[in-house]
């Protein structure tokens, strides 16, 4: 199915940040112009490496429309993530921006296609081989990973995706004549809802990458009479700091927050300031496993409801567990279970994988830990190893083990997402090197990724690294 | 010889003055020469998102003077255009009309200026300039941020940075850091 079902209707999809427009006909002519180019008569697989660009977004729409599968690869950083990504899950046909494009495809059996008349740059398979067979149900394949790591796929039902975004329209009370804004990237499953939602609510949608922490950013938002501004918490950070001036935006109606903890001192003073200039502002909480939106926390509720991330959205449910899987009474903290249309039907590594069942069957363990309090959500934690700086996500123990070859050493994050290196020995060019090196491949600030010199590393009687003594030592450094 | 001060600062002025007016976004500007030693004022009734930072980088890509301290009006301010008093209209300036040029004062201010104009390849930047308004967004930030841990072992986040605004403010950051070292 098509979980977009696109209306054909002459009010504006699509506007530019240069003013430009696309009416609902004018992206399905578009899309269809891609069509005859997409596999016939089979479910294919069609990856896309760009982002928000508009030759991007008509692949996409033109996928899911002739019932294929979208695995929307944006977030692979460097054209050797890229090739990695097309040869473990053999796309039919691969979608970028001319110069990703020939590098993602350099030496791998692809050709350039004759769809530049539908304004797209794509590459169909040539070698010959099966294509991959993709389940009948799998609509959107996302990455879970960060910016460095390898990654796996949520595959998501075209149900799945059709129904988190009606419970987004239903939460945030999109509108037809709503604007969003890309503000976040679409292959990223938040940035996704965003754009769905609002398609599907026949709603428009300002597409830029114009990052959302910029004076232009403001100005195109403003100029294109944008009503909802989605961010991470890193940009309420930064709007609260920065001297953008977002809340005299006219149009402004909504802002959500999503995609990691925030800190209570800053929501509150961002639902301060929201509610002075007449904005609703929404916690949400989700995950990419749940097709981006778990729970809503509406603007009124959080006066009363201020460290909760709100109500499930319609239709899904959540359950509060015990390490064994017994459910726990409201107020018990335990691990957050999603229960619901949106669960993803599994993970997959490659081609291979995308034919597997659902193996989830309506249930997703979020790794979260969190209790219910009358019907309201409060996340408490993550399970996993990895830290959220500046909506980026960086695995912890891939940091370690760049480290781990220059000296014994063991990293932890701390709840302000920072990561804490700890390195026997003392500070040596190399280690330096191999800091700055990841702060900049990871797109993160000096101040997250700190490093403490100790003459040896706290280990268990077992001999593994005691994360919860240097957890202790990180927090001293508060 | 008062007289050809004030002869040689009109040669000046004018193509800035000129250049000031071109701009598309000004809908009326006066050009108030700076007395002996002082910068010169432009007033500047605006339209659409103009900042004082911007308008100085119009003038200096044109070629001309752009180290001036800029006076924002809007229209039911009236400046007396006959006899306009630069040190009048300063004083009396409500506190976000005023933009002051300042050239960086220090080593530490010195080396910040230039890694900004290189980051954000925005030039020229005045001391009081605030970080978003000269076209800093979070990408710049981490780059700058990495640049000043490089060079002066200080670790800054990126909202520090922005809370800070101006280099004049992030130079005391850096300072403060390696005061308490």
């Amino acid at each position: 199915m098509d979980p977009l079902a696109l209306p054909i209707s002459d009010s504006v999809a699509v506007a530019g940040a240069d003013g430009s427009q696309l009416t609902y006909r004018e992206l399905v002519r578009r899309a269809d112009n891609l069509g005859p180019y997409l596999p016939q008569e089979r479910k294919g697989l069609v990856a896309l490496l760009g982002d928000r660009d508009l030759a991007t977004l008509i692949a996409y729409v033109a996928a899911l429309r002739h019932g294929h599968a979208v695995a929307w690869f944006g977030s692979a950083g460097t054209a050797s993530r890229r090739q990695d990504l097309v040869r473990r899950f053999r796309p039919d046909v691969v979608v970028a921006p001319a110069r990703e494009l020939a590098e993602a495809l350099l030496g791998l059996p692809y050709r350039l296609l004759e769809s530049e008349a539908a304004g797209v740059h794509a590459a169909g398979r040539t070698d010959g081989t099966a294509p991959p067979e993709v389940n009948d149900e799998t609509s959107v394949l996302l990455l879970t990973s960060g910016t460095m790591s390898g990654g796996r796929a949520v595959r998501l039902s075209g149900a799945a995706v059709a129904s988190n975004s009606r419970g987004v329209i239903d939460a945030l009370a999109v509108r037809p004549t709503g604007c969003a804004v890309t503000s976040l990237p679409l292959y990223y499953s938040y940035g996704l809802s965003v754009l769905n939602s609002h398609l599907i609510a026949g709603a428009s949608v300002l597409l830029t990458e114009t990052p959302a922490t910029s004076v232009r950013f403001w100005r195109e938002f403003t100029t294109a009479e944008c009503t909802s501004f989605a961010g991470v918490p890193f940009h309420l950070e930064w709007l609260a700091h920065s001297r953008l001036t977002w809340d005299r935006v006219p149009t402004l109606e909504a802002v959500t927050v999503s995609g990691a903890r925030i800190g209570s001192a800053v929501a509150q003073a961002f639902h301060q300031r929201a509610d002075a200039a007449g904005i609703r502002f929404h916690k949400m909480y989700g995950q990419t496993e749940a097709t981006a939106r778990i729970s809503v926390l509406s603007h009124n509720d959080f006066v009363d409801h201020p460290d909760s991330v709100g109500r499930v959205i319609v239709g899904s449910s959540v359950l509060i567990t015990d390490e064994s899987g017994v459910a726990q009474q409201d107020g018990v903290l335990g691990r957050i279970v999603y229960r619901g249309p949106n669960a993803m039907q599994g993970y997959a590594d490659d081609a291979v994988g995308l034919a597997a069942p659902d193996e989830m069957r309506g249930t997703v363990d979020t790794g979260d830990s969190g209790f219910l309090a009358d019907g309201y959500l409060h996340v408490h934690g993550r399970t996993g190893r990895f830290i959220k700086p500046n909506g980026k996500r960086l695995e912890l123990d891939l940091v370690e083990r760049c480290f781990e070859q220059l000296a014994p050493a063991a990293v932890v994050g701390t709840g302000d997402e920072r990561a804490h290196l700890f390195v026997e020995g003392k500070q040596s060019s190399a280690i330096k090197d191999l800091r700055f090196n990841i702060i900049m491949r990871a797109g993160i600030a000096p101040e997250e990724l700190q490093i403490h010199f100790v003459d040896s590393i706290p280990r268990m009687k077992s001999g593994k690294v005691d994360y919860g003594s240097l957890a202790e030592m990180a927090a001293d450094h508060f | 010889m008062a007289g050809d001060i004030q002869r040689i600062a009109d040669l000046e002025s004018a193509p800035v003055a000129e250049a000031v007016a071109q701009h598309s976004e000004v809908v009326e500007s006066l050009y108030v020469a700076g007395s002996v030693g002082a910068r010169p004022l432009v007033v500047v009734r605006p339209m659409g998102f103009l900042t004082a930072a911007e308008l100085r980088r119009h003038c200096r890509e044109l070629g001309v003077a752009a180290e001036f301290d800029v006076l924002f009006i809007d229209e039911t301010q009236a400046v007396d255009t006959a006899a306009p008093d630069a040190a009048w209209l300063t004083a009396n300036a409500a506190p976000d009309a005023l933009s002051l040029f300042e050239a960086p004062d220090g080593e530490i201010e010195t080396q910040l200026v230039a890694v900004w104009e290189r980051i954000l390849d925005f030039t020229p930047i005045s001391v009081h300039d605030d970080f978003v308004d000269v076209g800093g967004d979070s990408l710049s930030a981490m780059e700058i941020a990495v640049a000043i841990a490089q060079r002066w072992d200080v670790n800054l986040s990126l909202v520090d940075l922005v809370d800070a605004s101006s280099v004049r403010n992030l130079s005391e950051l850096v300072r403060a850091a390696q005061a308490s070292r």
